[in-house]
């Protein structure tokens, strides 16, 4: 096979991987664009929302500052903060791709990096390959229709506006769960500390989610983590994943 | 003024993505932070979840606990293609919301 032919049935793998987070991102990027112009900001406004941050929950919160005025400042440092937490996802990704990938290469992979992406790459890594590392042709496939379908969806949102009942969208919002879930639950079989992991983010996440909002995962993922680290580091050799 | 200001808030947001992936060592880092950073995918993936399930729909919370038992049942069984998983799910929400 010619390099050519690899990449490309690599970044084929990539797309077909991608499918599910597709499915979450339709309904989730469709609502975003309802909320943002409910919440009377521009088109463009909310588009860009979406196109230029493309970081999920925490465009809505970027979107209800903006919609308040709050001061420039402020909504960079919260914007920062909210986010922090893809700087670990991105450190803990980083182990995994190949790192004599150029800078371009990088920043584009790196731009898409979402938390369903890096949960999706994760995960397939697990799945008999664990020494290779993520080739960017993958990594490129998998992001690209995520991203796409972000931008198309954001903008029907936006047009739908007038028409769409919004008591509906909550419904349709679950798909991203059941994608959480999915993803979730084959790994904790036979695995005490995925287990540990597992309760113990969650608990944190639903214990401390009244006091710190958005931030919240970026605590609860250090808590999660930090258990996961204490249980005994005997390995299982349960821990496949779908 | 508002443009340049989302445009701002895409470079934070790029910037901690993009930034560990420049700064990777040649050497992967071994032993305990190792440990800790293999942990992250799953507990990111746990907090993500809960409590954001519950509170889906601010008025029926039962439309995110249907979607998530079903999601549940569905891995539980058998091995279900993950695309059909999020449509019964899905469905499952949305059949709850209109009953």
């Amino acid at each position: 096979m010619t390099d050519y032919s690899r990449r490309m049935s690599l970044f084929r793998r990539g797309m077909l991987d991608s499918v599910p987070i597709v499915m979450g991102y339709v309904p989730a990027c469709i609502t975003f664009g309802l909320v943002g112009k409910s919440l009377s900001l521009g088109n463009w406004e909310v588009f860009l929302l979406s196109a230029l941050v493309y970081a999920g929950a925490s465009q809505f919160i970027g979107a209800k500052l903006l919609a308040a005025g709050t001061l420039a400042p402020i909504i960079l440092l919260l914007t920062l903060i909210i986010n922090l937490r893809y700087g670990f996802i991105s450190t803990s990704f980083s182990q995994r791709i190949n790192r004599q990938s150029g800078l371009w290469s990088k920043a584009m992979v790196g731009f898409g990096l979402t938390e369903e992406v890096y949960a999706i790459s994760m995960i397939s890594r697990r799945n008999g390959e664990r020494k290779e590392k993520l080739s960017t042709a993958y990594l490129l496939g998998l992001e690209l229709p995520p991203y796409a379908v972000t931008l198309l969806s954001t903008w029907t949102g936006i047009i739908l506006a007038q028409y769409i009942p919004e008591h509906i969208l909550p419904a349709l919002n679950t798909s991203l769960y059941a994608l959480l879930i999915a993803l979730i639950v084959p790994q904790l079989r036979g695995s005490k500390r995925s287990i540990v992991i597992c309760i113990s983010a969650a608990a944190s996440s639903w214990l401390l989610e009244p006091y710190l909002g958005a931030s919240t995962v970026l605590v609860s993922m250090m808590i999660g983590a930090w258990a996961g680290g204490r249980t005994s580091l005997k390995k299982t050799n349960g821990r496949e994943a779908a | 003024m508002t443009i340049l200001l989302i445009a701002a808030m895409g470079i934070v947001t790029f910037l901690l993505r993009f930034t560990p992936l420049l700064l990777a060592k040649k050497v992967p880092i071994e032993g305990k932070s190792s440990g800790f950073l293999d942990n992250l995918p799953l507990a990111v993936l746990s907090s993500l979840t809960i409590p954001g399930i519950f509170q889906v729909d601010a008025e029926t919370p039962w439309v995110g606990i249907a979607a998530g038992l079903t999601a549940v049942l569905l891995v539980c069984i058998r091995k279900v293609p993950l695309f059909l998983v999020i449509v019964a799910s899905t469905l499952a929400a949305l059949l709850v919301k209109v009953i």
